[in-house]
């Protein structure tokens, strides 16, 4: 008998295969970093990935605990018939919404770089920490916008009169079967979206950063991240050394070894946006949200 | 005349949704086609006409592949000379054409006048009012569209007629016709369709849950009885559908045996005023044509509110459970006292879960699709709930298969229709509420399920529950309770504008 050779390809689902090429892409260039990147330059390019990986984390982090807060506030509050507790929750929600994202950044920054002059906050984890906070705060609303909007899909069927007089508890109703069980996609989606609004919003308060807070704080002496090292002057030539190939179309294989950082930072920038949007694309179309 | 036969396979990706060898439709008769919510009437339906979209679904049709199936002949003629009126007859309605022009448009175009179908549907001229309109989720209201969607059916069957092409070979299929229509409009309506199959035979495919039609053609169309095949879609254990013989007498012996269960007088546990204003209508309550000055739910007793479709008969039932606030609201429920001052943390407090329950009318939005069967009862924090065994204990005894912890740890959303109603029902008397309302509770389930109700009720009743009944099956209900507990509901309309609230939130 002949055996069966064939070997089972577990199907993967799109979002998983993006997860799956990004992870590869990265390493990949870690490799090739590894090879041809100078080590001061491989630490700081890969210490400002891990950091900006950080910040993204806290900054979800600090979404998603700010959201809940707000969002059950307000749900909670309306259920239970107290309008002024209900609009509370609603206008604190709304100031943060009515300040445009990129001003909400800088004036977080700006307190972050008060505290750092004033030497209140000195250690990296507590800047990045504070990084991340403030992108939290300032993206959180989308957030409760989600968890707010699920409540209300379900307040328009029978679903959330139907539980309440059939006796379930207003708070297992909200976090476990609104929430848990039946927003856990719409939940993990934002997330998604987060992470690359994280990450976009980022890199471009670090752009502004780059032209300078204060005469003693700078992007140089806070931990590197993917837009502070974008912004350095390094990386900028390394970029504008692509106007090269104009030319002499035989620099190109230069580029991968001679301008390595800036080129390494534009990649795992541009390269993780790109990802995280067709991961958010093939995770929406996957639960048809 | 050979059965129309079909074979259908559909499935989404590897997960098999329906399989069916033996789906038979008899040519030039009217088929009736019951089975239990769920359980993919509408779905094969569709998929036979040809208005399933390829690609959302695998489907093979006696063996073809659905865009080859789609090629065929059967199927261009069934879509060239038939209609489907479906559901849920909002998504059958293009919002950017006003009523009129849809009455008249493509192969309904024609100089016959809708004028008699549509008068003979409202049994008044209301409908020339509604023809100027463009139609949107809440206006025509759910069962003035589905009247319009039934007048274009028979208005195309006129315009088949007069070029002699309504014959056997014809399909036109009914996915619930009467499912937001009081029995006077539903009947208005079978009245019209008939006249036209004595007229010319062809072939009609009523889907339905509404078992009650089985009476009236008994009553009234006698002489109809070999030109009705009486259908059943039923699920075995192995998941494969089956298209079965339903047998109506089955039905109508069932039917004939009823008599009214529970009490005549009880004590009042729960008595709302008349007068309630609510949605900008005045809420009141009569006892045959006298008014009454509050409606009285008694223990042991079934109370069954009628009134017609859009009136307000939910309105009550969210009244008496604090759902919606009303003006001038007298209630008392279960020793407690409520006005219109009274929050919702008040009948939390005192009401909820604790000496009232509703079984919400669709179970399908009522209970959490992605919660298991025991999820269901352990988000109740009852003590008396808490185990498997108690849960199954529970449970057993309206489920006609044994129970088991596979059953308990299966999805809601996995549960056919007749068990979802179930469910939901057992979840609002898991409390052992004193009083329960009931609201349709025999929407989309199959007779098995119907006849298991009637038992559950039976039982509830000798336990001295308060049952509040709301449902359109006057011809069960009036059987099952005592005329002097038959309540009929009045509205009043005060605001104008505020019309259209109740009757959006009931449909």
């Amino acid at each position: 008998m002949t055996p069966n050779l064939k070997m089972k390809i577990p199907s993967l689902s799109n979002d998983t295969k993006w997860i799956l090429i990004w992870l590869a892409g990265i390493s990949v260039l870690l490799v090739w970093d590894l090879v041809f990147l100078n080590k001061p330059a491989l630490v700081r390019v890969w210490l400002g990935f891990g950091n900006t990986l950080l910040v993204s984390a806290i900054s979800l982090t600090t979404a998603l605990l700010l959201s809940f807060t707000v969002s059950s506030w307000i749900t909670l509050s309306r259920w239970n018939e107290r309008p002024k507790l209900a609009r509370t929750g609603e206008l604190f929600l709304n100031i943060f919404r009515s300040v445009p994202q990129i001003i909400g950044l800088l004036t977080g920054f700006l307190i972050l770089t008060l505290l750092v002059t004033a030497e209140i906050m000195t250690g990296k984890t507590a800047i990045l920490t504070g990084f991340g906070v403030t992108v939290g705060v300032v993206i959180f609303y989308e957030f409760s916008d989600m968890l707010l909007e699920r409540v209300a899909w379900f307040e328009q069927t029978d679903f959330v009169s139907a539980s309440r007089t059939a006796g379930v508890p207003d708070t297992h109703l909200l976090f476990i079967e609104i929430w848990m069980r039946n927003s856990l996609p719409h939940l993990i989606n934002k997330l998604i979206s987060g992470f690359g609004a994280t990450i976009f919003l980022l890199c471009s308060i670090d752009f502004v950063l780059s032209v300078g807070l204060s005469s003693s704080v700078s992007p140089i002496n806070f931990p590197p991240t993917l837009g502070s090292m974008l912004a350095q002057i390094d990386s900028k030539q390394d970029i504008l050394s692509i106007g090269i190939l104009f030319t002499d179309p035989f620099y190109f294989p230069s580029l991968f070894t001679r301008h390595l950082q800036g080129l390494s930072v534009a990649f795992l920038i541009v390269f993780t946006l790109a990802c995280s949007f067709k991961i958010g694309n093939a995770f929406t179309r996957r639960h048809r949200l | 005349m050979k059965p129309l036969t079909f074979s259908a396979d559909i499935s989404v990706g590897s997960h098999s949704i329906l399989s069916i060898t033996d789906f038979s439709i008899e040519q030039g008769k009217i088929n009736v086609l019951f089975g239990e919510s769920g359980i993919g009437k509408t779905l094969i339906s569709k998929s036979i006409f040809g208005l399933t979209d390829p690609d959302k679904l695998s489907i093979e049709i006696n063996s073809l592949g659905y865009q080859d199936y789609l090629k065929t002949e059967q199927v261009e003629a069934f879509r060239k000379n038939g209609f489907f009126v479906l559901q849920e007859p909002s998504s059958q309605f293009n919002p950017s054409l006003t009523i009129q022009e849809q009455l008249n448009e493509a192969d309904l175009n024609s100089d016959l006048t809708e004028a008699d179908i549509l008068s003979g549907l409202w049994q008044s001229d209301q409908w020339k009012s509604l023809l100027p309109l463009y139609p949107q989720s809440f206006r025509p209201s759910g069962g003035e569209k589905q009247r319009f969607l039934l007048a274009m059916a028979l208005k195309k069957m006129d315009n088949l007629a007069n070029q002699n092409q309504l014959k056997p070979e014809t399909l036109f299929i009914f996915d619930e016709p009467s499912g937001s229509l009081d029995n006077g409009f539903r009947n208005a309506f079978l009245e019209q369709l008939i006249s036209r199959y004595q007229q010319n035979r062809f072939t009609v495919l009523v889907i339905t849950h509404d078992y009650t039609i089985i009476p009236w053609f008994k009553n009234h169309k006698s002489e109809l009885t070999s030109n009705l095949s009486w259908l059943e879609l039923t699920k075995t254990d192995s998941g494969e559908l089956q298209c079965n013989p339903f047998f109506p007498d089955e039905f109508i012996s069932w039917q004939k045996k009823l008599s009214p269960m529970g009490l005549i007088k009880g004590v009042a546990v729960a008595d709302l005023n008349s007068g309630v204003i609510c949605h900008g209508r005045q809420l009141s309550f009569q006892s045959g044509t006298k008014p009454i000055e509050s409606l009285k739910l008694k223990s042991g007793t079934l109370t069954y509110l009628k009134a017609p479709s859009g009136v307000g008969k939910t309105t009550v039932a969210r009244l008496l459970l604090g759902l919606y606030h009303g003006e001038n609201l007298q209630l008392s429920i279960c020793g407690y006292e409520f006005t219109s001052l009274n929050t919702q943390v008040d009948w939390k407090k005192l009401i909820w879960g604790k000496k009232a329950g509703m079984a919400f009318q669709l179970a399908d939005e009522a209970l959490n699709p992605v919660s298991t069967v025991k999820q269901v009862f352990t988000a109740l924090k009852n003590p008396k709930l808490k185990t498997n065994d108690q849960i199954l204990d529970f449970l057993q005894p309206v489920f006609l298969k044994k129970l088991d912890e596979a059953f308990l740890s299966g999805q809601v959303k996995y549960l056919s229709g007749g068990q979802k109603q179930r469910l939901n029902l057992m979840r609002s008397i898991a409390s052992e509420p004193e009083v329960l309302i009931l609201d349709e509770p025999l929407n989309g389930v199959d007779f098995r399920t119907i006849k298991m109700f009637t038992g559950i009720l039976e039982k509830l009743l000798q336990n001295g529950t308060a049952i509040l009944l709301i449902s359109h099956n006057e011809e069960i209900f009036d059987k099952l309770s005592f005329k002097e507990n038959q309540i009929q509901l009045k509205a009043d309309e005060l605001l104008k504008e505020n019309a259209f609230t109740t009757e959006e939130t009931e449909s």
